[in-house]
């Protein structure tokens, strides 16, 4: 009985809370505010093609920086399986719990559910992808992109 | 600091091993076991100090409170450094709504575009503002052997910032436990943008940098915390570099 009780009210909790999702305009801005302590909503699809156009570049924002990325270099595969492990992640984490490397590498990506998206890598586990004129943040620690200190 | 890039022999008082003159200066005027309030008494405060009461306030007019406790973690019994942030919103009071939520990271002051100071939490509690510290051994390029092999096949992020929160204080930069936050109103800019790799911090308002200065030097002075531990956050963990990059002191 206790946990049939415990049950329903974590299912009314996860409704409620899908609801506040779903009742935020298609265009709140999950950049600013209390919305950037929040995953933008994103509905996962399988990765079916991926084209590299910029391997090994570094970040306008570290372009000073001694870091050499010329050995950032991902394949499609790796982009592929990236955006299928990667965890959505707020604004607020992406920007400043999450660590942030300057050496990035972009590209296209079209999804199962015909969505097509600019997507991009840091090289310690930090992704996005821009479709419909927003930004999807990720993280992935465990993927096979993030570098250790040689 | 003289000599900090040099280094010198063993401490015999048992400071930091192999550590300079500079950080065994560093470290015995900062000696464990806590930082006392800087007392209310106006003439006792050195020039150009800010009053802070025991609760850690700072008493002044130029400071606006919005302190949270829902971005206060716990006693900071010493504050050896001061950490510059931009906080990627476009106003004070986005930065403001997001304090609200109970274990939300921020920092102990935000400063707005039209220089407004907002004391956020007390310089007496902790705040997650920081991050995984980066090994300053590394970043100086003065890591002792028995350093590097700690260091070796560690991750950057946890597993350095594992490493370097053993350390004692000047060994690492400081961190959430032992420094003073200040976040500046800025985006990272273009917000939402589809090349990632094109996003700036954009530049502080002229009334922001003569806000941030006066507090800076205020907060130093009543804190003795001297310049050569005042921060930008990326200088410390892994975190976007143009981050207070125009942030100027």
């Amino acid at each position: 009985m206790v946990r049939a009780l415990l049950f329903l009210a974590t299912l009314l909790l996860s409704l409620g809370s899908a609801v506040a999702e779903a009742s935020q305009p298609a265009d709140a801005n999950y950049e600013d505010g209390a919305l950037a302590l929040k995953p933008r909503p994103y509905k996962r699809s399988t990765v079916v093609s991926v084209v590299i156009k910029e391997n090994a570049v570094k970040a306008e924002a570290g372009k000073d920086m001694p870091d050499d990325c010329t050995r950032f270099v991902v394949t499609p595969r790796q982009i592929g399986q990236y955006f299928q492990q990667a965890k959505p992640v707020s604004y607020q984490d992406y920007l400043h719990e999450l660590d942030w490397s300057p050496c990035m590498a972009t590209g296209e990506l079209k999804l199962a559910d015909g969505r097509s998206a600019l997507w991009s890598v840091q090289q310690y586990g930090l992704g996005t992808l821009y479709f419909d004129r927003r930004s999807h943040y990720f993280h992935c620690g465990k993927c096979s992109l993030v570098n250790l200190v040689p | 600091m003289p000599g900090f890039r040099v280094p010198g022999p063993l401490s015999q008082e048992g400071l930091p091993l192999g550590r300079d003159r500079g950080y065994a200066a560093l470290a015995a005027a900062h000696p464990p076991g806590g930082q006392q309030p800087m007392s209310t008494a106006p003439q006792l405060l050195p020039l150009g100090a800010l009053q802070i009461d025991r609760d850690g306030i700072v008493q002044d007019a130029r400071v606006t409170q919005a302190t949270h406790s829902t971005i206060e973690h716990g006693p900071m019994a010493r504050v050896n450094g001061i950490i510059v942030h931009q906080t990627g919103g476009a106003s004070a009071q986005s930065a403001l709504n997001g304090y609200k939520k109970v274990g939300a990271p921020g920092a102990h002051f935000l400063i707005d575009k039209d220089g407004t100071v907002y004391q956020t939490a007390s310089v007496f509690k902790s705040t997650h503002h920081v991050g995984q510290l980066k090994s300053r051994c590394m970043a100086e390029m003065r890591c002792l052997p028995a350093e590097l092999a700690a260091l070796k096949g560690k991750g950057v992020g946890a597993g350095i910032g594992r490493v370097e929160a053993r350390k004692p204080w000047p060994d690492r930069f400081p961190g959430n436990g032992d420094s003073v936050g200040i976040e500046i109103v800025g985006q990272a800019l273009p917000a939402d943008a589809s090349d990632p790799k094109k996003v700036v911090y954009e530049s502080l308002t002229e009334q922001q940098q003569r806000a941030f200065k006066w507090l800076l030097d205020g907060l130093r002075a009543s804190l003795a915390v001297p310049l050569t531990e005042v921060f930008r956050h990326p200088n410390v963990s892994w975190k976007t570099e143009s981050e207070g990059a125009a942030a100027k002191w």
